[in-house]
């Protein structure tokens, strides 16, 4: 039985995520986006589990029975709010929505208009708020240095997996 | 199968099954990539990581295939390796976009962190980002993917980026947010 509530709470947990972040995100309107949605993938996570465990309890399952079902269920519902943060911050930050969006709201445009459209200071300078925000970098003066280690690790795992998959310089530019 | 049976032994297997199912796919597109990158390379990654596993899945779930030892299991369980394999699958899915383009947030971390006095200035990082084709390579991307198209000189929108834009549009909106500044 925990396993099917279990199951079915992973199936619908999309369903539990976007709601939570809806909320969240007309609540929390003074607080980063991207911090919004963590924080609504993180009690969604929380949600989840709770109701796998509140099942697990009801049916008087014993440890060595449900904890593989509970750490299954842990392991997929963070993987998908993983998975719906990296949408968000999709819509929040990716070049090629925003181009799309930028074509939509004119009827078309000409290359030109879409080159002028996009400033260089935007790109840097929304991105080193972010960071700025979430602790990552800091200002002194007008010279920006590194500060939390978190993205900074991710930047290298990144940079690493790149070297396996044998993406070349030739693609940096090319992506999200 | 009885159900008890499901509960106390298959978890450990589904883990092992749906990571090695994982692992699987990783591996192809390692040998993909290393071969020669895709150039509709995300398109490619769907089929590697979702389409094909989900058709082994489906054939599994319809008894087509013969049996290699979890294919007698029963459905539950294989939609359970699925499950596992695909969360695994859409979360590296998810993660490729900044490994392909070392994310612009990540690559100041990298170019600050590789500046000599480990510091630089908002100008420094504008520069660089001068000298590469943040726009013109995505423009062209796009239209690889024939998500918009040059008519007469100017860029249109084909109708599946109309239908994508709006969903991005409802979606920000229900948050209450502007389209992101990308």
């Amino acid at each position: 039985m925990t396993e099917q509530v279990c199951l079915i709470m992973l199936l619908l947990s999309p369903a539990v995520i976007i709601p939570v972040h809806i909320g969240m995100s007309r609540i929390w309107r003074e607080v980063t986006p991207q911090l919004v949605a963590a924080r609504a993938v993180g009690f969604s996570i929380a949600l989840v589990f709770v109701v796998a465990v509140a099942a697990a309890v009801q049916e008087n399952e014993t440890f060595g029975r449900v904890a593989p079902v509970l750490a299954y269920c842990l392991i997929v519902v963070s993987l998908i709010g993983y998975t719906y943060f990296h949408f968000f911050n999709m819509s929040e930050t990716a070049r090629r929505i925003r181009i799309l969006y930028e074509i939509h709201s004119a009827g078309s445009l000409a290359p030109r208009q879409l080159e002028q459209l996009y400033r260089y200071t935007d790109i840097t300078g929304a991105r080193l708020k972010r960071l700025l925000a979430l602790k990552q970098v800091k200002k002194e003066g007008d010279m920006y240095m590194l500060d939390g280690k978190l993205l900074f690790f991710v930047a290298v795992l990144v940079w690493r997996w790149r070297k396996i998959i044998a993406l070349d310089d030739r693609t940096r530019d090319d992506g999200q | 199968m009885d159900a008890n049976d499901v509960l106390a032994g298959m978890p450990l297997r589904i883990f092992a099954y749906g990571f090695a199912l994982f692992f699987c796919s990783l591996i192809a597109h390692v040998l993909v990539w290393r071969h020669n990158t895709p150039r509709a390379s995300t398109l490619s990654l769907v089929w590697i990581f979702l389409v094909i596993p989900a058709g082994f899945f489906l054939s599994a779930i319809a008894g087509f295939l013969p049996r290699l030892g979890c294919l007698s299991w029963s459905r539950m369980a294989i939609l359970e390796v699925w499950l596992l394999h695909f969360s695994l699958s859409s979360a590296y899915l998810a993660s490729y976009p900044a490994a392909r383009a070392v994310s612009p947030s990540l690559d100041i971390l990298l170019m600050i962190a590789s500046a000599p006095e480990q510091k630089l200035s908002e100008r420094d990082i504008e520069d660089r980002y001068r000298k590469m084709r943040v726009v013109g390579a995505r423009i062209d991307d796009l239209m690889q993917y024939r998500l918009i198209r040059d008519k007469g000189g100017l860029f249109v929108l084909s109708p599946v980026a109309q239908a994508i834009v709006r969903v991005f549009i409802l979606y920000r909106r229900m948050l209450g947010l502007p389209i992101g500044g990308g």
